[in-house]
């Protein structure tokens, strides 16, 4: 009988035997897909989608400086980065305090008046306890909108100390409309990065399938201790048809669960995982790195326990290395240069690239993910053909 | 000795030895497991390895089914050498491992035609082959359960019947009646004597004297890795000169009767009690005939006649000087 066919027959019966089971249904589809969404629910009040960013503004000023302010928000308002209303202090401030608003500017009176005649001029910020990470953003608009007073305070200080003779509130609204001196490029965050619910699927799907993957480590040590193994191993094929078999089935149920995720995640969670032939990609390379991982178990675990136990050291490690519970990787310290041999951390980031790029921006990742399992395979291989003993 | 030899079909020369084991040996750590075991066995024997738990003789057969390396000697099967490398000479091996080597989320005849894949039976032939097994050990009705749902014995002869599947030459059965229930003991038992009737070479090991008695042609005696003794039953007897108990109850002229029973060739003793001569004979089979000719010559009237030969198990103990149960 051909190694190949044997392998497959091998690989039949125990996909057969895995389906019947329904562990491989559970470990591999239900567990990452329920604690995902539990993890969403959970933290998905952090996700910036779902901040509450209705702010108000209270002009008590009136002044060229408090009108340029209001005009700056206004801006802010019309691309859509929050809501804003303007009304008097009593009333907004009992909005802010009920809750229907996030935070409130309030410029008082005798702002313009400070400000262009340089002394110290005070924009207040009133937020709701409610909505801390609302106000600190409100808060630091505030600071933004500071430092550009008091770019314009030096600007018409400086033209004032060098004999110019023209008013200093039109020396102050020419300097407030200079363009920017340095041009930043600015990549958005939200390119390059998953949003809450894809990272928490995509973390989950590459923690599990550690364990699912494993199904061909546990059931070649099942058939050690429950006696078909010497059955398998006096049949007449070869020691490496047998461990061929149980290979095939590690691979085909990590592609299949993952693919299940994937498709799952995308229609129940609204996960989005990024252009199709990359995702492929990341999922055979990541199930190939799993493949080799649990090869090393395989070759040194002697019992069922044994391997269960290598099986949640590996995978609870290199997931909390790769950050797929919080974000360990980032960072230059130790643990994050530690997380490159982590295939978790490569999975994650490749998908994250993916977010943003193309299918090429994750070859690297794909390439490091194979390269984990090759240098898995090599340390077990020598050991491996002793698994498949009576 | 030299094999026999016999012309087959297709004019292939086929030697009546299926299976010849020389000298295997193998030692864990301290421990030596088999040490310089060697025997053969013939197309259509039952070759019997007695001994107690931890005798060596699970490590002999995984020895002689490819499944550990050995530390010396051969194994030829078919004529073909046998060792954990060899793939094609297992296709002649049906083993029947002492565990219950079966898949119990799998059906009977998924199992079954798991393992007939795996000796490549196809098709019909595999689909005709597995219905057959399944009629001889009796799981016909249930096939398509799964095997967990069976009782112990059924398992065991689920067991039995995938190391049956592809007709192999050599049929090793290791310890096959462990935890069996009497009834399904007996069917076990019975199958392997219409194996061995039907020209499969097979290997029993097994701790119960009764059956090595029951079943096999020859029996090695084994204890602490060593072959003690091999034979025929008789031949096993005879080597350590156990004798034949033969109760003769008779009425009138017991004393005379006594007196000429010790007159036959191979009665060595003879005693008088109610009723009956008890005698200790070498062969009772053999003296027998002469024996009762000689008490009927002298007066006696015999109403029955009964032997107690000596077993394995009381050859056992004389030659390790241990209980077969030890």
């Amino acid at each position: 009988m051909s190694n190949l066919r044997a392998a497959l027959t091998i690989a039949a019966k125990d996909l057969r035997q895995r389906i019947r089971d329904r562990s491989f249904i559970v470990l591999g589809v239900v567990a990452p897909l329920a604690l995902a969404l539990i993890f969403n629910l959970i933290m998905g009040d952090l996700d910036v989608d779902s901040f509450d960013l209705r702010y108000a503004v209270v002009d008590e000023d009136g002044g060229a400086v408090a009108t340029q302010l209001v005009a700056g928000l206004e801006q802010i308002e019309a691309e859509g980065v929050f809501m804003l209303e303007s009304g008097s202090r009593t009333d907004i401030e009992q909005r802010v305090e009920a809750g229907e608003l996030a935070a409130m500017f309030v410029i008082p009176d005798g702002f313009t008046e400070a400000v262009t005649s340089g002394t110290p001029a005070t924009l207040e910020v009133v937020g709701s306890v409610d909505a801390p990470t609302s106000t600190a953003i409100a808060a630091a608009i505030a600071r933004g909108f500071s430092a550009n007073v008091r770019a314009v305070q030096l600007s018409v200080a400086t033209a004032m100390a060098t004999g110019s003779t023209e008013d200093p509130t039109a020396l102050a609204a020419t300097a407030a409309t200079a363009g920017e001196p340095i041009a930043l490029g600015e990549v958005e965050a939200a390119t390059r990065q998953l949003d809450l619910a894809t990272f928490f699927i995509v973390g989950m799907a590459i923690f599990f399938l550690f364990f699912t993957v494993a199904f061909g480590v546990t059931s070649l040590l099942e058939e050690r201790t429950e006696g078909t193994m010497a059955r398998l191993a006096a049949a007449p094929v070869s020691r490496w048809a047998i461990l061929a078999g149980k290979a095939i089935v590690s691979g085909v149920l990590g592609i299949v669960s993952m693919a299940v995720l994937v498709v799952a995640s995308t229609l129940i969670m609204g996960a989005d995982w990024g252009d199709p032939v990359g995702v492929t990609v990341l999922i055979v390379a990541a199930v190939i790195s799993a493949m080799g991982l649990m090869a090393v178990v395989a070759a040194f675990a002697k019992t069922a326990e044994q391997a269960g136990n290598l099986q949640a050291i590996i995978a609870v490690g290199l997931g909390m290395l790769g950050g797929v519970f919080f974000p360990a990787n980032l960072g230059d310290g130790l643990f994050a240069r530690l997380a490159y041999i982590s295939p978790h951390r490569w999975f994650v980031t490749g998908l994250s690239e993916l977010a943003g790029g193309d299918t090429q921006d994750i070859l690297l990742h794909a390439a490091a993910l194979v390269a984990v399992g090759v240098v898995a395979v090599l340390v077990a291989a020598p050991r491996l053909k002793k698994a498949v003993v009576a | 000795m030299l094999d026999t030899y016999s012309v087959g079909v297709g004019e292939t020369a086929v030697s009546d030895t299926v299976l010849r084991v020389e000298g295997i040996s193998k030692r864990f750590g301290d421990l030596q497991a088999v040490a310089s075991v060697t025997f053969h066995i013939n197309r259509g024997e039952t070759f019997g390895l007695l001994g107690p738990n931890g005798a060596g003789k699970t490590t002999a057969i995984s020895m002689i089914a490819g499944l550990l390396d050995k530390d010396e000697g051969s194994v030829l099967l078919e004529g073909e050498p046998m060792d954990t490398s060899s793939v094609e000479a297992r296709r002649h091996i049906g083993l029947v491992p002492q565990e219950l080597a079966v898949y119990p989320d799998l059906t009977a005849r998924e199992n079954l035609v798991f393992f007939g894949r795996l000796y490549e039976l196809r098709g019909r032939e595999l689909k005709t082959r597995v219905d057959e097994v399944l009629e001889v050990i009796g799981l016909a009705d249930r096939a398509d359960d799964l095997a967990k749902e069976y009782s112990g014995g059924m398992k065991r002869r689920l067991n039995i019947g995938i190391g049956l599947l592809h007709r192999p030459h050599l049929l090793i059965l290791d310890e096959p009646t462990v935890g069996v229930d009497p009834q399904s003991r007996n069917a076990i038992l019975e199958s392997v004597e219409q194996l061995s009737t039907a020209g499969m070479a097979v290997l029993y090991t097994t701790h119960y004297m009764e059956e090595a008695e029951r079943l096999c042609d020859r029996v090695a005696i084994i204890d602490e890795g060593r072959i003690e003794a091999e034979g025929t039953r008789r031949e096993l007897v005879q080597l350590v000169g156990q004798k034949d108990k033969v109760r003769i109850d008779a009425s009138r002229a017991l004393e005379e009767a006594a007196q000429a029973a010790l007159t036959v060739a191979g009665v060595v003793q003879a005693t008088v009690s109610d009723h009956a001569v008890d005698l200790i004979v070498d062969d009772a089979g053999a003296v027998l005939p002469e024996l009762l000719a000689a008490m009927t010559g002298a007066g006696a009237s015999i109403s029955a006649v009964g032997v107690v030969e000596p077993n394995l198990e009381a050859v056992f103990l004389q030659l390790t000087g241990k209980a077969l149960r030890d």
